[in-house]
């Protein structure tokens, strides 16, 4: 007889019970699929981001974009400050003649700063000769320039000089090898107070020499150490560095933040795939956490009665341990390789649904960490229920003993009469109670999840809103802020011109376009009026900290806001009087904005007029203008919003009583009436209106430090500005807050046509256009549209939003989303129902002699279905209690979180009957294998099933 | 009056490549009420017999008889019916369910039949058997002895017609195995339950009205036949 080892006896295990094995190796399968399934998916996530960030800024921390001194680089490099770093040598500007006031940097890279700036040619390749340039696609838009990968292209180029340039800019071609994909307006997004000439955004050759006369500007791509990764400031070390060794001006320094200081539109699209993909590692996780865990419990229930059989012939509880632990680790170890393969197959699949900007490259460490992971996750789950019952004293083992002790514990009540079936369900729940919170367990999340998951998709497909235009172009960010002034851009406009705008009536699809202004205006009545006085009281009144609310009058109001604002309002105050006297205003004047448009959006406010009318001739003259106002309206103050810190702020809006405020709040703010006005302007009365213009500046130029008071920056007004004065009528009053094309109407705006703003003698520039399209849009209408809107918008501060592109975006999205959630339901569904079957299915088997017993004393196959069917619905019961009750503490939490912050909930988790549906669908499948199995049990002779094992 | 009859049974099992024959030819009737033992060497055939007749398990060939109609012409729910109001069964290994307590193991033909359960009769048939106290625990925290007076109580629940015991008192002492006999033979007589009980204690068999003797799946010896003859 061959020698009987704890190996043999493991072995002999497994290939006794083989499909016992195959099932439990099935479940194991399919569990490590999952676990190292999420470690795929977390790290081609992150691949996916980071690939992302690289390719749109490029994978240096930081550009220094004129270096005095490369020497400190070599020391920071050998101090361990740095990791790498790459020059790049700027030669010129390049610019057409036809955009003269634009133009883009062109610098020879080393291999680097090459590598660093992952500068990539989309088309084409990079340069290898001398005479040849790579361009930035949006580099190339920005001038216009048509020109072809392979043709030669002629510049303006501007010589570097150090700093500057060379006076007399020169002629010069180029061969244009390829089109590089963006960076630097990636980097200068959304912004133009600097130049963009900052950072290179064009490529020559290593061999390319600098035009004799000038000198080459260094720019300095590069990349912290690692060690200064994941610290509080990763610059610290290297802001330390350089403030002992200053080898260049901090100005010139441009961190790349990776996205959170520049706008990416990709980002969204990405960060809302990982919050998809978090929700489904999440699941995944505790899908196989329960999975191993039951597929061992299941198992081990069955054997109960060998490990007691084992101890009783001498076994001790580590040989138990050693046996069946050997068990496990040979079924881990067999189907590591198996689950870590299909779980890169799946994953693959699924990164691949979700969209081309997800990269599917993990690292490869990945694959054996998934499956040790797997395998130390399966181990974990089957010693823990192993060395529970190797606890347990042999006879103990034998006899079940599991059900005394539950029983003394429980106290069950003997019943003199009852329904069998009933009794044995409830008995089932009561003494497998382990199982029973697995299976509902299970449900409840399905049910939890499937109903977040279908109400997020519903709401997100809801979210879809309608803007008035097919195209929205407006300016993303204002170059300076101020109330008094209007400042140029770098090419000295105001804004987009009536030239540009003609370009786009050249594409045939484009049926009209709306151009609108926006200045700002400093408005002098020639009445001291109410409504007028209380609106400027009130514009920029906010206390913030924990004051107690006094009760206050209109005309209590203004003494006690004096005396409670913050020091700043009233140093503003201060400064604004100077600069109303500095523009040569009166006390009435305030400020507020006049907005033009063309006639027809002017038409449209027609119904909102309350004194007066609109007469086109004389708003078209410069002679009128429109004034929003309400008939009446009231002043509230706001108290305990979060941003003041339990403050007060105190706003105008239209004629409320105090009972609309109450029954408008949503949240736990109060909101105070504190009076009403009567609009007391007339139409016909006279204001006085001072545009102030000025050519462009840079910020540092325009404000100052205030002698009086440190810490204050005060506007310089220019010499050279430029000041429109007239006195126009007001022709019509319009209660029209909210009303306009691209923008809204505020309280006390100021409204006219274009040809008006023009008679007035503003120059031309507009804040704002809408686009609207003749036919339904196409892909290829929109294809057109936007790259004529791309053409505009390079390089300036304006960005345009395609309606059409907008709705696709979020098709697609919920598109992805659909499939996400789908498949994930299908999974977990799949997951569900295996597992509760096959749980139900080891119960008939364990049960296999109680089910002959049953027979012999004379149930029939319906009544030991109706048994398992009672159960089931049990656990199911349990389950969708349980999954209500999360659904329900979903709401909860949403309430107080609307509570906490003052938002009223954005939705509720309530899209439950396709939830509900699928746990149909899940008890279907639930009940039909037991019921297939108890037929074919019953099939057997009685005496097969009865007899001991 | 022959309430059970069986012809020329034959029950073969295949354990490999050699056959056994469990049965072997057995034919034989039993009368309304009466109390038959069966005795033969271990592995003779004794349970097997029990098991086909009471229907537990389908003969190779042959036919069972039950009041003249053929047992397994009866679909499966019927036989469950049979089984419940005409049949006990008191098993070798007791077989109770382990999730319900004593008490509801013995109700439970009753309540499969979904009838009231006869209190004064059941209370009889427990202090009988001595098992008042035990009606509350489950069958995990009970002896053999205990189990299987258990498992006797649950057989004569329903007021069977046929009672089937396969050494019903093979694990109790001598004082407690005389008790269940003259219980069995009280039920026998008063309710006239035919009692076909397997044994190997001759003491027990003498008790009998007939004695059956199996060997090697044949009759060998049954004094009934022999008291004709
Ligand atoms: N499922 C089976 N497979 C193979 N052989 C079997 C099976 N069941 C019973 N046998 C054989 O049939 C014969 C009769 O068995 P049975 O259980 O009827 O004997 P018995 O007379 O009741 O014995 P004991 O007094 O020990 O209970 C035995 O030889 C046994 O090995
Ligand atoms: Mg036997």
């Amino acid at each position: 007889m061959k020698k009987m080892t704890i190996q043999t006896l493991a072995v002999g295990n497994l290939r006794l019970r083989k499909k016992q094995y195959a099932r439990m190796a099935a479940g194991i399968v399919l569990a490590m699929m999952f676990s190292s399934g999420i470690l795929f998916f977390l790290s081609c996530l992150q691949t996916s981001l980071t690939a992302l960030s690289h390719s749109a800024y490029g994978a240096q921390d930081a550009i220094v974009t004129k270096a005095d001194a490369a020497e400190p680089l070599q020391e920071m490099l050998s101090l361990g400050i740095i990791k790498r770093y790459g020059l790049a040598e700027v030669l010129g500007c390049a610019s057409t003649e036809d955009a003269p006031a634009k133009g883009f940097s062109v610098a020879r890279y080393d291999a680097d700063a090459l590598a660093l700036s992952c500068h990539s040619a989309s088309e084409g390749r990079l340069p290898e000769r001398e005479g040849e340039i790579a361009v930035e696609a949006d580099a190339l838009l920005q001038l216009h320039i048509s020109a072809k990968v392979g043709e030669s292209v002629t510049f303006q180029f501007k010589i570097q000089n150090d700093d500057g340039y060379l006076a007399q800019p020169i002629e010069k071609t180029y061969v244009l090898v390829g089109v590089l994909k963006n960076k630097c307006s990636n980097i200068y997004y959304n912004s133009d107070w600097s130049d963009r000439t900052d950072v290179p955004a064009a490529v020559v050759s290593s061999e390319e020499q600098i035009e004799p006369g000038g000198k080459e500007r260094t720019v300095v791509y590069l990349s912290l150490a690692d060690s200064h990764l994941g610290r509080g400031n990763r610059f610290a070390a290297f802001d330390k560095y350089n403030d002992t060794h200053p080898w260049f001006d901090g100005d010139r320094l441009i961190f790349n933040w990776s996205g959170s200081y520049v706008n990416l539109s990709g980002n969204q699209a990405i960060t809302n795939k990982g919050a998809l993909a978090g929700l489904l590692a999440a699941v995944l996780a505790v899908a196989s956490c329960v999975g191993i865990v039951q597929a061992f419990n299941a198992n081990l229930q069955e054997r109960r009665h060998q490990i007691g059989l084992l101890r009783a012939v001498g076994a001790t509880r580590r040989q138990i341990v050693q046996i069946f632990g050997r068990e496990a680790l040979l079924i881990a170890l067999l189907s590591a390789p198996l689950s870590v393969a299909l779980s890169y197959g799946i994953t693959s699949a699924v990164i691949r649904l979700m969209g081309e900007d997800m990269v599917f490259a993990p690292q490869l460490w990945i694959l054996p960490a998934g499956a040790a992971v797997g395998v130390l996750f399966v181990m974990a789950a089957a010693l823990i229920p192993l060395l529970f019952a190797a606890r347990i004293s042999p006879m103990q083992a034998i006899r079940g003993v599991e059900l005394t002790r539950k029983f003394r514990t429980r106290h069950l009540k003997s019943r003199r009469e009852f329904k069998p079936e009933r009794l044995l369900a409830q008995r089932a729940l009561v003494f497998r109670r382990g199982r029973t919170a697995a299976m509902s367990l299970l449900l409840a999340i399905s049910f939890a999840l499937s109903t977040a998951g279908l109400s997020l998709l519903q709401y997100s497909a809801q979210e879809q809103r309608i803007l008035p235009y097919d195209y929205t172009v407006r300016r993303g960010s204002y170059s300076v802020m101020s109330e008094w002034v209007n400042f140029a851009t770098a090419d000295g406009t105001y804004g987009l011109s009536s030239a540009a705008i003609g370009d786009l009536y050249l594409n045939p699809y484009v049926k009209a376009v709306s151009p609108q202004q926006s200045f700002y205006v400093t408005a002098e009545p020639e009445k001291t009026y109410e409504i007028i006085d209380t609106f400027k009281s009130v514009a920029h009144v906010e206390v913030p900290g924990k004051n107690s609310l006094p009760s206050l009058t209109l005309e209590t109001y203004r003494d006690w806001s004096r005396e409670h604002e913050f020091p700043e309002a009233a140093g503003s105050r201060a400064e604004n009087a100077r600069l109303r006297s500095a523009l040569g205003c009166g006390e009435r004047a305030f400020n507020t904005r006049l907005l033009a448009a063309d006639e027809d959006l002017l038409q449209t406010l027609q119904s909102k007029v309350i004194d007066g009318e609109i007469r086109l001739d004389r708003i078209n003259a410069g002679e009128e203008i429109l004034l929003c106002l309400p008939e009446k309206a009231s002043v509230i103050m706001d108290a305990n919003s979060l941003d003041l810190d339990g403050g007060w702020r105190t706003f105008i809006t239209f004629d409320v009583s105090d009972r609309d405020i109450r029954a408008n709040r949503q949240s736990n703010r109060t909101e105070v009436l504190i009076g009403t006005v009567r609009n007391d302007v007339r139409a016909g009365d006279e204001i006085t209106l001072t545009l102030n213009f000025e050519p462009y500046r840079t910020q540092e130029q325009v404000f100052k430090e205030s002698a009086q008071e440190p810490g204050l920056m005060q506007l310089q007004l220019s010499d050279k500005l430029r000041q429109i004065r007239k006195t126009v009528k007001i022709g019509a009053i319009v209660d029209a807050q909210g009303e306009w094309g691209n923008d809204y109407l505020h309280f006390c705006d100021l409204a006219l046509t274009n040809a008006g703003m023009a008679a007035l003698g503003a120059p031309e520039g507009y804040a704002a256009l809408g686009v609207e399209l003749a036919t339904d849009c196409t892909p290829e209408i929109d294809a057109t549209v936007t790259r004529e809107l791309d053409a505009m918008t390079v390089g300036t501060a304006f960005q345009y939003r395609s309606e059409f592109s907008f709705q696709e975006n979020q098709k697609q999205f919920l598109v992805t989303m659909a499939i996400g959630l789908v498949s994930l339901l299908i999974l977990f569904f799949a997951v569900s129902a295996s597992m509760i079957v096959n749980a139900m299915n080891a119960d008939l088997r364990e049960g296999k002699r109680q089910f002959g017993t049953l027979r012999a004393v004379g149930a029939d196959a319906r009544m030991l279905t109706r048994t398992c069917l009672l159960r089931l619905l049990r656990v199911f019961a349990i389950g969708l209690g349980g999954g209500a009750g999360a659904v329900l503490l979903m709401n909860l939490c949403v309430l107080i979180y609307g509570k906490i912050t003052g938002e009223a909930p954005a939705f509720y988790f309530m899209t439950i009957w396709p939830s509900l549906l699928l746990m149909l669908l899940i008890f279907g499948v639930c009940v039909c294998s037991p019921a297939l199995q108890i037929r074919k049990m019953n099939r057997s002779s009685i005496v097969e099933s009865i007899r001991e094992l | 009056m022959t309430i059970l009859e069986c012809r020329d049974l034959r029950k073969t099992y295949l354990s490999g490549e050699t056959q056994v024959h469990a049965l072997d030819g057995v034919s034989i009737a039993f009368e309304r009420g009466e109390f038959c033992a069966v005795t033969g060497a271990s592995g003779s055939g004794k349970s097997t017999l029990l098991h086909v007749l009471s229907s537990l398990e389908y003969p190779t060939s042959g036919q069972v008889l039950y009041n003249g109609k053929d047992l397994f012409a009866y679909r499966d729910a019927q036989l469950s019916v049979l089984r419940r109001r005409r049949f006990g069964f008191v098993f070798q290994a007791y077989n109770l369910v382990a999730e319900l307590t004593g008490e509801e193991n013995i109700l439970l033909p009753v309540m499969l039949d979904r009838k009231k359960p006869d209190e004064v009769y059941l209370k009889k048939i427990t202090e009988a058997l001595g098992i008042g106290d035990r009606l509350r625990h489950l069958p995990s925290a009970m002896s053999g002895g205990q189990q299987q007076r258990i498992a006797i109580a649950r057989a004569l629940a329903n007021h069977p017609q046929l009672l089937f015991a396969d050494e019903p008192t093979g694990n109790l002492d001598a004082q407690s195995g005389r008790e269940v006999l003259s219980l069995l033979k009280y039920v026998s007589r008063e309710f006239g339950v035919t009692l076909i009980l397997v044994t190997h204690d001759l003491h027990v068999a003498e008790q009998a009205d007939r004695i059956l003797t199996l060997a090697d799946g044949k009759i060998i010896r049954d004094t009934k036949a022999q008291a004709q003859a």
